[in-house]
């Protein structure tokens, strides 16, 4: 029995010890990450004159600061990676054992996402919680139940939605040769119009015309708006139907790029 | 005066331990205990303008880290050294100036360029006039048969075409000394022969000055009169290469097979007696006994098979330090009454 | 005196060489030059929204007008331009250098070792990008204040921007000298790189304790905030004075810190 408690010691041992290290690398990361929120924390207090009743963009102060903490750890929350091994595997043929089920592929690469997600989602849940609870001690932020449960309901579907999109992106390897940086560059696009940095509402009228036509929002815009509680729920319906209309007519685009990408791949080979 | 001179040379690496079980880790946690790795030990030594001297030692043994001192990388933690009459790691530009080296496994040309961009840029950093800039890399094209490569990117040569272009590179600006580093590392023969034959010709025709590194006998076979070989930190021999091989071949490996089992005190009345694998029976044999020891085992014992080998290097090395055979640390131009 | 400013011209002409070998190596891999090259235009689009931002809340922060920002925004992305270009990758890959054994064949080359090890590597193309569009910010910005731009406010706004990239140089250099002691200095890279994103919004947002550390402590907006304050005609002649002395007593001090550190690598290391 001695025994058994000294090897699960010792490596209980390595794993402090490393993970002693690897706190310190994952506390500069997080202060990293933070970074984005002072600077627009600070731009904003800075804006808004004093007093409740200023609107700015069609936000007053708390809604703001809100939106900026929020939406980070959204951004955070919904975001891909998984573009990068799809064209890896493109490129290396690692393909080629999927090509016989057409689902597979896609099956493997959405339950790879979904499990990494289920992870990093406590984590930023747990944050996001604090972050919320801290908004609401000391300024005053509104916090519903209901807004809470349509929230995480949005964020399912953001997920789905985000992982649609990037599929789209990934496909981009069954054209181009060689990536760079592009995956990258289209990322802080996509962001961007998804109101990641900014609420949509600062491109003005036309532009936030525009960028309401696109699917981008309901990634990060539409679930930070639900938890502010700028979105009350019979609203939020009717945005839940138009994202899942997104949802369905990127599934098909994402099909027909898959298909005509993997018979290209398999004329042209790897 | 001597072009190198090394004097009681050593460096120790600190670092710290990693302890057993969790009551350590935890400890650890608190407090380190600071270990002492002495990389190289005290060594003595000179080597005259125009020698080429090779540092031939095991892994770890110490000749890179000798090599680091005296190129300037690093500090010692004691003794005195100096090369082309300064101190090599007060890394005056002057020195650095009249020195140059190549580590074998790290390459100091732009991978995707070709090797010429690279030769520009030391003819900037050394400050080499243009005519003779091009003088001496035509001269070194010519005799190295470069001249169809020289437009080649980098990372498309071969590992042995890539070398050559290295030291192209490090004689570019005609230095006095030359450190190599495992130049033949990974090298096939043919390649590792080239190389060799380029240094040996230059350091003939031009008294460069050539301090090499290697873990492979035929490097210093086919470059050097002259070896220093280390172990373990330590200088265990300093002298001509003769002496070494005559050292290191004074006693084989002769491997038994037998074909049935030998009492272990029957085998241990053999001199030499090493150990016993199943049927497989090994013996270290001075050379000139091998053929006597070989009729003997012959007649008395039930042997299948007999081989007879070198010793590997690492332990003929280790045979020298410990003073087996003739192990004592020989100079050989003081016995010849050169200092 | 004479060997000191021939030794200054040796390094001038060497710098040009290695800018060259730099592009030729990029052209290599075109892909990466192109695409890293959208990745920045995606950057700058990021950038230059908090401009919009500025414009379209059409208020002043903290005494500065929308035009005014835009001068700040410029100067920003104008200095992101040496940043990025120039000197930031190859202090975040000292790390590599040391581990693959290029840093100690650097040591025994006849030129200063912190020049080669810090500027071997450059962008031209991230370089031009953000220097044109900082420029362009800038002029556009000045025009609406409906300021001209005579000789001695041009060379007056180049030397801050000069003394800006000084300290910016210096204030990344001496954390990644610890790359020495720790070998691996990735998160701390990460943490520095994010606070660069500070100089984004004009000073004056951080509140005057945070302008003051900011200033005087670790001097992060001396980088791109004095050079606008010149170009504004704002800048005080304790700022003034403080933007000539800041640069030569903060490379000095990265000096010391690159030396120490050296020394601990020649002499403890393994």
């Amino acid at each position: 029995m001695s025994d058994v408690i000294a090897k699960y010691g010792r490596c209980f041992g390595v794993g402090l010890r490393n993970s002693f290290a690897y706190r310190i690398n994952f506390a500069f990361s997080f202060l990293a990450a933070l970074s984005p929120v002072v600077i627009q924390t600070a731009l904003w207090t800075n804006l808004y004159k004093p007093g409740s009743a200023d609107l700015l963009f069609g936000f007053n102060y708390v809604q703001m600061i809100a939106y900026t903490v929020i939406a980070n750890l959204v951004s955070r929350l919904v975001r891909t990676g998984f573009e990068y091994e799809m064209n890896t595997d493109i490129r290396t043929g690692g393909l080629d054992r999927f090509l016989v089920k057409p689902i597979g592929y896609f099956g493997f690469r959405m339950s790879v996402f979904l499990g990494a997600k289920a992870a990093q989602t406590v984590l930023t849940g747990m944050v996001l919680a604090a972050a919320v609870a801290v908004m609401t001690a000391f300024l005053g932020f509104p916090l519903h139940g209901a807004a809470v449960a349509t929230f995480a309901g949005s964020i399912l579907v953001a997920l789905m939605l985000n992982f649609l999109i990037f599929w789209c992106v990934g496909c981009v390897g069954f054209w181009l040769t060689e990536i760079g940086f592009l995956f990258e560059a289209v990322r802080i696009i996509i962001i961007t119009a998804s109101g990641g940095i900014f609420p949509l509402s600062v491109f003005g009228d036309l532009g936030e015309r525009i960028l309401d036509a696109l699917p981008f929002r309901f990634t990060i815009q539409f679930p930070t708006e639900i938890l502010c509680g700028r979105i009350p729920v019979h609203e939020a319906a009717s945005g839940f139907a138009l994202a899942g209309a997104w949802i369905a007519a990127l599934a098909l685009l994402d099909r027909f790029l898959w298909n005509r990408g993997v018979r290209r791949f398999a004329a042209v080979g790897s | 005066m001597s072009i190198i001179e090394v004097n009681g040379l050593a460096r120790s690496f600190a670092y710290h331990e990693k302890p057993e079980g969790l009551n350590g880790s935890l400890r650890s946690l608190v407090r380190r205990t600071k270990k002492i790795r002495e990389a190289v030990k005290g060594i003595t030594f000179s080597v005259d303008e125009g020698e080429v001297v090779g540092f031939l030692g095991p892994n770890g043994a110490g000749k890179t880290t000798t090599l680091k001192m005296l190129a300037g990388i690093m500090h010692p933690s004691g003794g005195t050294a100096r090369v082309l009459d300064t101190i090599p790691w007060q890394r005056k530009k002057s020195f650095r100036m009249r020195i140059a080296i190549v580590l074998g496994q790290r390459s100091q040309l732009w991978p995707d360029l070709p090797a010429r961009e690279s030769f520009l840029l030391n003819r900037a950093i050394y400050e080499i006039p243009k005519s003779d800039y091009e003088r001496r890399l035509g001269e070194l094209v010519e005799r190295f048969g470069l001249k169809d490569l020289m437009g080649i990117q980098v990372r498309r040569l071969s590992l042995g075409e890539r070398m050559k272009m290295d030291i192209v590179a490090a004689l570019l600006h005609r230095p006095s000394v030359l450190f190599l580093d495992e130049p033949t590392i990974g090298l096939d023969l043919l390649s590792q022969r080239a190389i060799q034959d380029l240094v040996r010709t230059l350091n003939r025709e031009e008294r460069l000055t050539v301090m090499l590194t290697s873990h492979y006998l035929s490097d210093i076979e086919n470059l050097c009169e002259r070896v220093v070989l280390i172990n373990d930190g330590s200088l265990v021999y300093d002298g001509a290469l003769a002496g070494v091989n005559a050292t290191l071949s004074e006693r084989k490996t002769v491997t038994l097979v037998l074909s049935a089992p030998v009492p272990h005190a029957v085998l241990a009345r053999y001199d030499g007696f090493r150990d016993m694998n199943g049927l497989t029976a090994r013996f270290e044999v001075p050379r000139a006994a091998v053929k006597s020891f070989s009729r003997q085992a012959l007649d008395e014992l039930p042997v299948v098979d007999l081989t007879i080998e070198e010793i590997p290097l690492e332990e003929g090395i280790a045979a020298l330090y410990r003073g087996d055979a003739r192990g004592e640390i020989r100079d050989t131009r003081r016995e010849a009454g050169r200092e | 005196m004479r060997a000191v400013l021939k030794e200054i011209r040796k390094h001038f002409k060497i710098y040009a060489m290695l800018v060259r070998m730099n592009i030729m190596s990029q052209m290599e891999y075109r892909a990466n030059f192109v695409t890293g090259m959208m990745m920045e235009i995606g950057y700058l689009i990021v950038k230059i929204l908090y401009v919009v931002v500025a414009y379209r809340a059409g208020r002043s922060i903290a005494g500065f007008t929308p035009d005014e920002v835009i001068v700040f925004v410029g100067t920003y992305v104008l200095l992101t331009g040496f940043y990025a270009g120039v000197f930031m990758m190859n202090l975040f890959q000292l790390p590599g250098l040391i581990q693959d054994g290029s840093f100690d064949m650097l040591m025994t080359k006849p030129v200063s070792l912190q020049f080669l090890a810090t500027f071997r590597r450059s962008d031209i193309g991230i370089f031009l990008i953000d220097v044109t569009a900082g420029i362009i910010l800038v002029s556009l910005g000045l025009s609406r204040l409906g300021s001209s731009a005579g000789l001695p406010r041009v060379l007056g706004y180049a030397f801050f921007v000069a003394s800006g990239a000084a300290v910016g140089y210096a204030l990344y250099l001496i954390p990644q000298s610890l790359v020495f002691r720790l070998l691996n200095t990735a998160s701390i890279a990460e943490l520095t790189d994010s606070f660069w994103d500070f100089n984004n919004v004009p000073m004056i947002v951080y509140g005057k304790v945070g302008k003051f550390i900011g200033v005087f402590v670790i001097p992060m907006f001396v980088i791109t905030s004095f050079p606008a304050l010149f170009a504004l005609g704002r800048m005080s002649v304790l700022y003034a004075i403080w933007g000539i002395i800041a640069p030569v007593l903060f490379l000095t001090l990265a000096r010391v810190c690159w030396k120490a550190g050296l020394r601990h690598y020649t002499s403890a290391s393994g």
